[in-house]
């Protein structure tokens, strides 16, 4: 039904500079962590297959943005047709917690997505693997934010360690698809564009 | 001298012929270099038959091949002279064009050794052989320089009207500028070992003909040089063809030049290659020592000319502090200077470090976790005194510099400086080890404040020329890739097409090339080697000339720009600052009373300045990045053309640089150089 765009789901990745987006999504890719990667310039772009609920295959295609608040102008090139954002922050930095809703403020005013309010975005905590002396952002606070946000799902990351790293993803696929299904349904048929496909989502938040 | 200007004299006759051949379209020029590319990295793995390929890739096109032999008939023919004239752009822009533009490269080298042996001249040729003999370097430089224009006067065969050359130069720009330091540095680069050392030019040919084939290709070193042999004798053999019918002296020997690499063992060619290398990097810095070294000033249009090949190692620190006008051209007032901007900036230091100045958090916070990111294979960029020293360069410029401040990119434009001034520090043996040496164990405290202070002072001119990139919204950069896109529109239509059909935005990959220079693209030492084009490509004449310029208002406004975030800084840095400009500028000024300051160095003909400054107003750092990028894009549109959107962009996120020599950039720049060439005019319209 949706040859629009042949199950190609399009993510995102957003948050501050040095929160850990590149480690994650090459986590997740990959399966690999390095210290050595560079600042992301403009964006990288990485794709993955992926089974949903073990019976839908789509590619994943994620493009991993620069962090530093100056490129954001350059947002509306990569954010155009995605079908889930995801927003990442640090938990050993508070101010890139607090950014998280400019981030997806931002992402929304320049995607030009059809339904602002139920396009899914997906929470990350990363870099959990630190001590917990350097965690300055308080599991309580995250949620409160998720559920600030519309009750998106919620993780609590490490790129380093792979800790909930595939969890998360696989989250994002499925949120993706059903966000992809949806924009295709609704050029035929805008009955379903009732669904609130976030109702079955709730239940995922905060797997820690 | 002599022998550099009949060269030149060569040069320009083949350019005029290149200048004549018009009709065709700009496709042609890409399908022409695609093919060469193609053919000779189809050939590279077997060096013998190359020779015959590349011969089969160029007759391969009827009108290239047509225009090469023909084009002394054409040349002769008056009406077409006059068909063609006001059709510059036109004729720039056929394909032909291309194909003489490379063409005459290798032309140049190997007429070069023909004609440094003999002066005789062919009547066929526009010379009046008294002139040739009394010509100066630079008074053979801008006739040559004129000849991209000869069709405004085909007086030049008629009459052998020298006089011509001049009224000509008026209503043109002197893009040729570095076709003779092509033909200079392929000097540098020999694979043809059967000629004597004095004969070097002929080798440098085939190494930069098999540049084309190099790219994505295996890079056997052995099959790419006899590759690259055979072209060059192939060539040679070609051009010797040529120049007989010009009347030229026969050289001896150069057909035997035909079979011997194949023949020679592995190990006598390794061996004589690396004793021609030592010749020739010898050379290469001779060359430079003679321009930078007991003068009271320095040339710096000679220097730019010169260093746009590459600068050897030992030279480069120098060079490139007088290319980026750090280091004033006049000799006796370097030191003065450098001992004032190393002063400047430890109180610029000493004043942001002190309890008065409340640190700027967010950028000192941005700096600092981009710095353990900054070339993080590379082990100089690990130790913690060269942390130290980058985010104190970095911190200082991106409070110095309010109306960009720091952007992430900066922290990657600053290695290549600071890496080549530490060598500085090295005795010559020991440059090589620069990125795998904790500068604390050889550099004295007082040391590295000056190396910090010269990084920091070349940094701000360097950024100074590319400011609107990293101002707010960071327009500069939105407009080269746009002009990218325009540019490959009209060199590869088809890859053009092939983007817009996968939705491929050229933001999505072109993006992190402006904003840093291509450098995430390539290894460091490769990097570095394109700064010296780059660096050869920047100057403080550029800004002047904009000012004085009518034309190309959106870029001069780019280029002005710096004086803004100047103008704001605290008084103890903007006025030197400020100063530190001039020195250079003024001393060519008030010596030679010309407003392009160093372009009208010895040059001979009056109308030279506003000629070359109209040139400076075409080029920026900025527009011939863009060529260099369309070069770097269209390298690869075979491959592109078949892939599919998340294919593309895979590729170009990751494009296949690893093993990239710096031949392989040379052959990048000159491809970036042609493509200006031919497309600069229409440029100027469209690229805004």
């Amino acid at each position: 039904m949706s040859t629009r765009k042949k199950n190609i789901l399009k993510v995102i990745i957003l948050g501050d500079s040095g929160v850990g987006k590149t480690s994650l999504m090459h986590r997740y890719v990959n399966d690999k962590y390095s210290q050595q990667y560079k600042a992301t310039i403009g964006a990288d772009f990485l794709t993955k297959e992926v089974n949903i609920d073990s019976d839908k295959v789509a590619t994943m295609q994620v493009w991993d943005t620069a962090g530093q608040e100056r490129f954001q102008s350059l947002g509306v090139a990569f954010y155009r047709g995605a079908d889930c954002c995801v927003l990442v922050y640090d938990v050993t930095n508070t101010k890139s917690f607090q950014n998280i809703k400019s981030w997806r403020d931002e992402f929304l005013v320049h995607a030009n997505v059809s339904t602002p309010e139920t396009f899914p975005f997906v929470l990350l905590g990363n870099k959990i693997d630190t001590d917990d002396s350097k965690k300055v952002v308080t599991n309580k606070a995250a949620q409160e934010l998720a559920a600030s946000l519309g009750n998106i799902p919620l993780f609590f990351t490490s790129a380093k360690t792979a800790i909930n790293v595939d969890t998360a993803f696989q989250e994002i696929a499925r949120s993706a698809l059903q966000q992809n299904q949806n924009d295709a349904d609704s050029f035929e048929d805008d009955f379903n564009d009732a669904i609130n496909i976030q109702l079955d989502n709730d239940t995922n938040s905060c797997s820690c | 001298m002599g022998v550099r200007s009949t060269s030149q004299e060569m040069s320009r006759e083949t350019q005029e012929r290149r200048a004549h051949s018009s009709s065709s379209s700009t496709s042609l020029v890409t399908s022409l270099m695609k093919s060469w590319r193609i053919s000779s990295s189809t050939t590279s793995s077997s060096g013998s038959s190359s020779k015959k390929k590349f011969t089969q890739s160029h007759s391969g096109n009827p009108t290239t091949t047509g225009t090469y032999s023909d084009t002394h008939s054409h040349d002769q023919n008056p009406l077409r002279h006059s068909n063609e004239l006001g059709m510059y752009s036109l004729s720039r822009s056929s394909s032909s064009d291309g194909n003489f533009d490379a063409m005459s490269k290798q032309q140049n080298s190997t007429n070069r050794s023909l004609s440094s042996s003999n002066n005789t001249y062919s009547p066929l040729r526009y010379n009046s052989p008294s002139t040739n003999q009394i010509d100066s370097p630079r008074a053979s430089l801008m006739r040559q320089k004129h000849n991209k224009h000869s069709h405004h006067n085909q007086l030049y065969y008629q009459h052998n009207n020298s006089s011509a050359i001049s009224e000509s130069s008026a209503h043109k720009k002197s893009s040729d500028k570095y076709f003779e330091d092509l033909d200079e540095d392929w000097s540098a680069v020999i694979d043809n070992y059967n000629m004597p050392i004095p004969m070097l030019t002929n080798g440098g040919n085939g190494k930069s003909v098999s540049g084309y084939g190099n790219n994505g290709d295996s890079r056997n070193n052995l099959s790419r040089t006899s590759t690259a042999s055979s072209m060059a004798t192939s060539l040679t053999s070609n051009t010797l063809t040529q120049s007989q019918s010009l009347q030229y002296p026969q050289l001896p020997n150069l057909n035997t030049l035909d079979i011997p690499d194949t023949e020679k063992s592995q190990e006598e060619m390794e061996n004589e290659r690396e004793v021609q290398e030592l010749n020739s990097i010898m050379q290469r810095i001779t060359k430079f020592d003679n321009i930078i070294k007991n003068k009271h000033i320095i040339n710096l249009q000679d220097l730019r000319q010169l260093s746009w090949n590459g600068i050897p190692k030992p030279n480069r620190p120098i060079v490139w502090k007088l290319l980026i006008g750090y280091l004033p051209a006049n000799t006796r007032r370097q030191e003065s200077l450098l001992k004032r901007k190393r002063q400047e900036y430890s109180e610029g230091l000493k004043h942001t470090f002190s309890d008065e100045h409340s640190r700027d958090i967010p950028t000192w916070h941005q700096i600092e976790i981009d710095i353990p990111r900054t070339n993080p294979h590379i082990p100089l960029y690990q130790f913690k005194s060269v942390h130290d020293s980058l985010q104190r360069i970095l911190y200082l410029w991106a409070i110095r510099h309010p109306a960009s401040g720091y952007v992430q990119g900066i922290n990657d434009l600053v290695t290549p400086f600071f890496q080549t001034f530490l060598t500085e520090y090295l005795p010559p043996s020991r440059i090589d080890t620069v990125e795998f040496t904790d500068p604390d164990t050889y550099l004295t405290e007082e040391q590295k404040m000056d190396l910090e202070a010269d990084t920091f002072w070349c940094l701000t001119k360097f950024l100074e020329q590319i400011t609107d990139n990293y101002i707010h919204g960071q327009p500069g950069i939105l407009k080269q890739v746009k002009n990218l896109s325009q540019l490959v529109k009209r060199i590869d239509l088809d890859l053009y097409k092939h983007f817009e059909k996968e939705h491929v935005e050229f933001i999505q990959f072109a993006f992190r090339w402006m904003n840093c220079l291509l450098m995430r693209e390539f290894q460091m030492d490769t990097v570095i080697r394109m700064w010296d084009t780059y660096l050869a490509e920047t100057s403080p004449e550029t800004i002047l000339s904009f000012a004085s310029s009518n034309q190309v208002s959106n870029s001069s406004e780019g280029l002005m720009s710096p004086h803004t975030p100047l103008s704001r800084k605290p008084a103890t840095f903007s006025t030197p600052n400020v100063d530190h400009v001039s020195p250079a500028s003024s001393v060519g000024r008030s010596n030679l009373g010309a407003n392009a300051a160093n372009q009208a160095i010895a040059s001979p003909v009056n109308v030279s300045s506003s000629d070359d400054s109209k040139r400076f107003s075409h080029t920026s750092l900025n527009e011939f990045h863009v060529f260099v990028c369309a070069a770097f894009l269209i390298k690869w549109s075979d491959v592109l053309c078949v892939m599919d959107f998340q294919g593309i962009i895979t590729f170009l996120q990751n494009p296949p640089t690893k093993d990239w020599k710096e031949t392989d950039i040379e052959m990048l720049l000159s491809e970036a150089y042609i493509w200006q060439s031919l497309y600069q005019d229409a440029t100027s319209h469209w690229l805004k």
